[in-house]
């Protein structure tokens, strides 16, 4: 466990080599394009807004509210499921590496969650013009979306680890986690807010854990404070999810290299 | 390294097959794992005993899939064992065939840096060696084109200035003069040399005797996963010539072919 855990430790602090592959991995998808990675920035901010006044006007929701809602939450979930989706392939895109030195998985997972959120500053571009559309004021909570950022990228490493390593002995475990995404999508308040629900249904959203790690980073972003149970929600999502992903790559960390 | 037995379990073949396949090309032993699931297993390293020593020059010299690349990453930490122990004191650099993390489309420079990272050089240093490695990589121009555009001899001449450009305690290479010119050839030497100076231990993996004979102190043969042979080189290399020419035997042969400086841990048997 302990070798694990100096893994880890070393793979996060190397922070040169993952933020020098993921900023790699950035340059290499738009190279020789004209706007780059505004592409998805692009593509992001049609569908908030057709979908955006499309559906304030269905249900009836003030669109200087809703938009810059769907706008926080899509941002989240776009880094979220993005994360999950390429940590499932990750070691294997990173194979050859993988085979020519030793190297930390845990850093390769860094690499990933960091151009992801490469992107999700190229998408803040469109939150910010949603919130000067709709008047969204910027309070001193609005500060803690740095924390709530950080939070969230500290689960996505792990997820991205676990993963990468499930996905790397059973491929179609690929599968399962964009299946699952595509459900959860719906699932979570992200196109609809919890006080929409009526009755005992309402609680499903508090049950959604996904829900509490989008909350952490939208709330801030429309200047409000995220509620206690959020942070705690996310605090235990934390901590058991990176004691099951030590437990996880303690056992099995030398065996990955052979399932590729 | 201590007993250290290597195993490649394979996923998704259809056993009986590709055993027949393997059987006449692979030098790996094939085994049936007794448990439940039945999966074929390649066992890549076999009982393999080494002891390494400050000052060492190992050549390691065998037919194709004895183990010798495996033997080198073994080393190098990529692969972990499936039995048996190591122990390492010191850094360990591979240079295996191609730089790791190398991208195609990063201009050289881009390269040096990610390629000097990955191998554990510090930006620092990278941004101090610079100049040696643009000079002896003799890419000049080139290294502001992005790497797509280097012939597969101008990657080898890149790839070993990044790696060679680093002060290495124990250096592990593995058949790195596939392509280069004649002249590179010999530039690579005079570089090898004063890496080896500065480095306490190396492994070479390689076919080509003359270059195991110009760089080693020591040698070591392996066949089938085991290390058949261990001494100088001199005798290793006729040893291996003698097999190799002997193509239906691949029993290593007795003592009384070699004089008294070589010593052999284990007769190899042949491919099940």
């Amino acid at each position: 466990m302990h070798i694990a855990l100096v893994d880890v430790a070393a793979g996060m602090q190397a922070a040169n080599i993952w933020g020098r592959l993921g900023w790699r991995e950035t340059k290499r998808r738009y190279r020789r394009t004209v706007f780059g990675p505004f592409w998805t920035t692009v593509s992001l901010g049609i569908f908030v807004l057709t979908l955006g006044l499309l559906w304030a006007n269905l249900w009836h929701q003030d669109a200087k509210a809703y938009l810059p809602y769907l706008t926080s939450g899509m941002l989240c979930w776009t880094l979220f499921s993005a994360v999950c989706n390429e940590g499932c392939v990750g070691f294997h895109s990173y194979e050859m590496l993988i085979k020519q030195i030793r190297i930390s998985y845990t850093l390769l997972a860094c690499a990933i969650v960091w151009r992801n959120l490469i992107v999700f500053l190229h998408n803040m571009s469109i939150f910010v013009l949603v919130c000067l559309y709709a008047g969204v004021s910027v309070t001193w909570s609005t500060l803690l979306v740095v924390p709530g950022l950080l939070l969230l990228s500290l689960n996505l490493v792990w997820i991205a680890t676990l993963f990468g390593a499930m996905c790397a002995r059973y491929r179609d475990i690929h599968q399962l986690v964009t299946n699952l995404l595509q459900i959860s999508l719906f699932l979570t308040p992200i196109f609809w807010s919890p006080n929409q629900l009526r009755g005992r249904v309402a609680t499903v959203a508090e049950y959604n854990p996904l829900y509490h790690l989008v909350a952490v980073v939208r709330e801030p972003l429309l200047g409000n404070a995220p509620q206690p149970l959020h942070w705690t929600v996310v605090g235990v999502i934390t901590v058991i999810g990176w004691a099951l992903t030590l437990q996880v790559m303690c056992k099995f960390r030398h065996r990955i290299v052979y399932w590729l | 390294m201590s007993h250290v037995i290597t195993e490649f379990p394979i996923y998704g073949s259809q056993p009986s097959f590709r055993n027949a396949l393997f059987g006449r090309f692979v030098g790996g032993e094939f085994r049936r794992q007794s448990d439940a699931r039945k999966r074929v297993v390649v066992r890549a390293l076999d009982d393999v005993s080494l002891t390494v020593k400050h000052g060492d020059l190992i050549g390691v010299i065998g037919h194709n899939g004895a183990g010798k690349s495996t033997l080198l990453r073994v080393l190098a930490g990529i692969y972990e064992p499936s039995a048996g122990s190591i122990s390492i004191e010191g850094h360990v650099s591979p240079l295996f065939n191609v730089s790791p993390g190398l991208d195609m489309d990063d201009t050289g420079y881009e390269n040096i840096i990610t390629c000097g990272l990955l191998l554990g050089m510090s930006r620092d240093e990278i941004d101090r060696k610079l100049p040696e490695i643009e000079a002896f990589s003799e890419l000049s121009g080139y290294l502001a084109l992005p790497a797509r555009t280097y012939s597969t001899g101008m990657l080898v001449r890149l790839g070993f200035s990044i790696a060679t450009a680093i002060d290495p305690e124990i250096l592990l290479l593995d058949e790195w003069l596939g392509a280069g010119d004649a002249r590179f050839a010999r530039q690579a030497a005079k570089r090898v040399e004063s890496l080896i100076e500065r480095s306490s231990i190396m492994m070479l993996a390689s076919h080509s005797a003359e270059l195991i004979e110009q760089m080693c102190n020591r040698a070591v043969l392996l066949d089938h996963g085991r290390i058949a042979a261990d001494g100088a080189p001199k005798d290793i290399l006729a040893l291996y010539n003698r097999i190799t020419r002997d193509e239906k035997s691949t029993v290593a042969p007795s003592v009384q072919d070699l004089d008294g400086s070589a010593t052999i841990a284990a007769a190899s048997t042949t491919a099940a």
